[in-house]
């Protein structure tokens, strides 16, 4: 008799409206503390290297006097604005997923400016890295 | 937080030590390992050996005592305590595998989470090459598929009923298990060590690797642990910050147990969906509050990295009111059902005393009767203040353990909700970074145990600190080791093929956490 | 005329075609249900409402390579077309009307039951000859099922055979026109071909239904194939288009379950105003659906749990059953 119950609330979910949200037609509300990629005020950096040094994974790298991120091995944890002594970096929240590269050398990259543009798309950053920090 | 006393022993006088401080009341081993000293360490200075470490708790008077019997680096041998605690057979394991400690007297001395044909270099050790390292992987992992590999059942790894990278390699005879022993090991990743190469701060990213599903608890140990070893007292806010996160995070755990563990074991699709649908309720608190939905890197040493967000209370109160509106409803259909009521009645049943002989903890240990919450018993003042309620059943077997998961869920959507409405104002971390100076933040020579529940059970932190911005040593007591261990040891008692999903559901092991 | 030819009958319809299409139908409607029921969209995205998304993985999973086990026996190949066959046998029993039937003789429900009876021994033998232990623990548990379900099968039937006095068929569908006389005013004014044994015997309905999701192992009665513990069980090595052969032949026999309640317990074909081969369809789709809704909304047992219900339960509630049905039989004078 027990089974009575589960049997009428899948009859009700039946008739309910489902809760999936259908990713690339809609897209919920992210919370603005969602950490999705870095950005980087050229302005107000020191070049103290404190973010490469904090960093756990080693992502973020000093190339000529700025972090330049290695998105491979980045978790996304923000402990390098946390070390930040100027708040130069930060991290922006997108709806998109916008790391996707072809090939996983194309994610060694330059941070991005503060209002989402790149700073220098043509500047090869390491010899392993032809392509440039596109986005 | 758990500050303990040091008992000096020799191998020779170790086995009778252990049993008259059982005897005093020390009834629970939390763990069996080792700090390794070079002589080049700053800890003791010319000390050349290798401590083995066994804490033992008093689970009455919430006591720590800690064991140690220095060995030489050489030759270290110490026997098996598991006459006294059975519990102690796979930390040995561990200590013989990661610290080259040989056992005297052990059962079954092979690797546990190394691969079985691992050379004798000790990755612990503070002296370990990775070059040295040469793996033989022709030895086979489990004692049981050493005579006859075609006749091993393997539960494990690839198994869909197996709960990712755990299991067992299984001897049946038709449906009945005669023997059974656990492959573990495939998620190591030598988290202590990784916590000996971070600096203080980074480790809070490490930490909480431990266990995916409940992450919180484990930076909010390490966090503990840290705090203690400054001396810093936290801001009440803060305190009150990380209750709330720890406990979004065990009720996010406890969804996910219920829905695609337990309810998977029974292939029972509808409960699976549900709960992975009302976690997300949770994991947008989480989201909101720490920016992140699986690892958070939230806490830190000193208190948590944001303040709490505009509009969070009445969110909160939105998602969680709604889950407890829920809540009925899962315990209608799934520990009020007869065909789970029926698989879960007496599955893996354990008494008390066995129970904590075998060192389970956690929501396993309190379906047994024994109402030993660490969240109570280590008197972290918040749950005192906000009237915390320890739910316990008495069965001792699955549907015992499921209904404490089940309470325990009420208990938290009542303990954040009160949290949320007694915030007090203030700070939400003490003072304590300066930011240029953060890689190099030193923490004084010493040593402490940190010890919190984590969703799964008893979880502790012993560090000990050399005086530089990196730990020298981080012992992490993951409770799904423990109660793994308990999960084959009532296979090997007797059980059935049809049981084995259901078991490790409701144990609510962890791999990541078991293998640290 | 074409349509009347055993050869139309065999691939066209009831046969291979018609099966083939209700089948792909049935996948998708089981999804749709299921994915309803979990609060999810379900196959959306493939013609219209996913529709042909069943079409698609069907042609997905035959253009795979087939990975034949190295020390599988030779039998390896014929194993799940055999079982195919077996349900096409099942299909052929059929009554989709009483012109619409493949095969029909005095005793086709014995038949019937000789069909079921050997299926579970194929699913042994195809986890047998794969050479994998998931598919003998899967085979054994298909032997431990029959032994709860085919007793039980049986004892469901009888009454159905005691109040049309056929064990044909298409004789037990036109036993549901003779009807004792007083109900026939009121309920031939909605059924045209008289009382449905479901109406007079609804304990015997449910216990049916029951039967059959036993026997098409269907959700708490899954275990061959239950993942958690014996992976895929017998037919764990299986992939590809040996998959898709097992997949269809799996929906294709849950398929002619509900047709065979349809036929026992609720008029087979007969339906007012509806062509009859079409209104054995129909109602036999509403069976499917109660079936797959019950499917999805259950968890599976366990094997020793599954045994005392079939023996301590279900059985003693089919004989009392059939006691019923005399009782039934003498005091309305059943004819």
């Amino acid at each position: 008799m027990g089974l009575i119950k589960p049997l009428l609330y899948t009859l009700r979910e039946l008739f309910k409206r489902p809760i999936t949200v259908k990713y690339p037609y809609e897209k919920r509300d992210i919370s603005p503390r969602v950490r999705n990629i870095h950005t980087l005020d050229r302005d107000t950096c020191q070049h103290c290297g404190i973010c490469a040094r904090m960093c756990p994974n080693n992502v973020l790298k000093m190339v000529d006097g700025y972090p330049t991120a290695d998105y491979r091995y980045c978790s996304f944890c923000g402990i390098c604005l946390d070390a930040c002594p100027t708040g130069s970096i930060q991290m922006i929240h997108t709806q998109e997923h916008n790391i996707v590269r072809a090939y996983q050398k194309d994610l060694y990259m330059e941070l991005l400016s503060p209002d989402g543009t790149i700073y220098n798309p043509d500047a090869p950053h390491s010899e392993d890295n032809e392509t440039g920090g596109v986005l | 937080m758990a500050s303990f006393e040091k008992i000096a022993a020799s191998p020779e006088t170790l086995v009778d030590t252990m049993r008259g401080l059982k005897a005093s009341g020390f009834t629970f081993l939390e763990f069996m390992s080792a700090v390794d000293y070079i002589p080049k360490n700053r800890v003791e200075p010319g000390a050349n050996r290798i401590d083995a470490t066994y804490m033992l708790w008093n689970p009455a008077a919430n006591e720590q005592k800690m064991v140690v019997v220095p060995l030489s680096r050489d030759n270290p041998s110490v026997p098996t305590v598991m006459p006294v605690w059975e519990g102690a057979n796979w930390h040995e394991r561990e200590a013989h595998e990661l610290f080259g400690i040989d056992i005297k007297g052990h059962p079954n001395p092979r690797h546990l989470l190394l691969a079985e044909g691992w050379n004798d270099t000790y990755p612990l050790r503070k002296d370990f090459n990775v070059d040295d390292v040469e793996i033989d992987w022709n030895v086979p992992t489990s004692k049981l598929a050493e005579g006859n590999p075609e006749r091993v059942y393997h539960f494990a790894v690839q198994h869909p009923g197996a709960h990712g990278p755990q299991g067992f390699d299984l001897l049946l005879n038709g449906n009945t298990i005669v023997d059974a022993e656990a492959r573990i090991g495939y998620v190591h990743r030598t988290l202590e060590k990784i916590g000996e190469q971070r600096n203080y701060y980074q480790n809070i990213l490490n930490m909480e690797r431990g266990c995916i599903m409940c992450g919180m608890p484990y930076i909010d140990v390490w966090a503990r642990a840290v705090e203690e070893l400054l001396g810093v007292e936290v801001p009440e806010k803060a305190k009150y910050l990380r209750l709330i996160a720890v406990e979004l995070n065990r009720l996010s755990s406890h969804l996910l147990w219920m829905g695609p563990q337990q309810g998977g074991d029974f292939a029972y699709m509808p409960v699976m969906m549900w709960a992975i649908g009302d976690r997300e309720k949770v994991l947008d608190l989480l989201e909101a509050l720490t920016g992140g939905r699986i690892t958070f890197a939230y806490i830190r040493p000193g208190g948590v990295r944001w303040d709490i967000p505009e509009g969070f209370r009445d969110m909160a109160e939105k998602n969680l009111r709604y889950l407890e509106y829920r809540l009925p409803m899962y315990e209608e259909m799934m520990f009020r059902q007869p065909i789970i009521k029926e698989r879960l009645t007496g599955l893996g049943k354990l008494t008390p005393g066995e129970a904590v002989g075998l060192g389970v903890s956690g929501p396993s240990l309190r379906a047994t009767g024994v109402a030993h919450d660490t969240r109570k018993d280590a008197h972290i003042p918040i749950y005192e203040d906000l009237g915390f309620r320890i739910v316990t059943q008495t069965g001792g077997d699955g549907w015992a353990r499921g209904m404490v998961r089940l309470g325990e869920m009420k208990e938290s959507i009542r303990l954040i909700l009160d949290a949320l409405d007694r915030l007090p104002p203030g700070n939400s971390e003490a003072d304590l970074f300066n930011r240029k100076a953060m890689p190099w933040m030193k923490v004084p020579v010493g040593e402490t145990y940190a010890v919190t529940e984590s969703c799964r059970g008893r979880l502790g932190i012993h560090l000990v600190s050399d005086g530089t911005n990196k730990a020298y040593r981080t012992k992490i007591r993951g409770p799904s080791f423990s109660n793994m261990y308990a999960v084959e040891h009532i296979l090997k008692k007797g059980s059935y093929l049809y049981d084995i999903p259901a078991l490790i559901g409701s144990m609510d092991t962890c791999p990541a956490d078991m293998d640290r | 005329m074409l349509a009347d030819s055993l050869l139309f009958k065999l691939f066209v319809f009831p046969g291979t075609v018609f099966s083939f299409i209700i089948v792909l139908f049935l996948f998708w409607w089981w999804r749709k249900i299921g994915a309803s029921i979990q609060s999810r969209y379900g196959p959306k995205h493939v013609g219209p409402a996913g529709t042909l998304q069943t079409i698609a993985d069907v042609v997905k999973l035959i253009t795979k390579e087939s990975i034949v086990p190295e020390r599988a026996s030779r039998w390896f190949w014929f194993m799940p077309v055999f079982s195919f066959v077996l349900s096409f046998l099942f299909l052929s029993l059929i009554p989709f009307s009483d012109h619409w039937v493949i095969i029909d003789f005095d005793a086709s429900l014995i038949m019937l039951f000789a069909v079921m009876a050997i299926e579970p021994l194929f699913i042994f033998l195809v986890g047998w000859v794969s050479y994998n232990k998931y598919g003998v623990a899967g085979g054994e548990r298909a032997g431990i099922q029959m032994l709860a379900y085919e007793v039980f099968l049986a004892l469901t039937f009888v009454p159905v055979i005691m109040l049309s006095h056929s064990w044909s068929l298409v004789g037990i569908v036109y036993g549901q026109g003779v009807s004792p006389t007083w109900a026939s005013p009121v309920l031939h004014t909605f059924v045209d071909r008289g009382v449905w044994f479901g109406l007079v015997q609804p304990l015997a309905l449910v216990l049916s239904i029951i039967a059959v999701m036993m026997a098409t192992e269907k959700k708490p009665f899954n275990l061959p194939h239950a993942e958690p513990e014996v992976i895929y069980g017998s037919s764990t090595e299986y992939g590809g288009p040996f998959y898709a052969l097992q997949m269809l032949s799996q929906f294709l026999m849950g398929f002619l379950g509900a047709g065979l309640i349809t036929t026992l317990y609720l008029g087979g074909w007969a339906l007012p105003s509806v062509p009859p081969a079409l209104g054995f369809v129909l109602k036999t789709l509403v069976v499917g659906t109660i079936i797959i809704w019950l499917e999805h909304s259950l968890p599976a047992m366990r094997v020793p749990h599954l045994l005392e219900v079939a023996w301590r339960k279900l059985v003693p509630l089919a004989f009392l059953n059939i006691f019923i049905t005399l009782i039934i039989m003498e005091v309305l004078g059943w004819a």
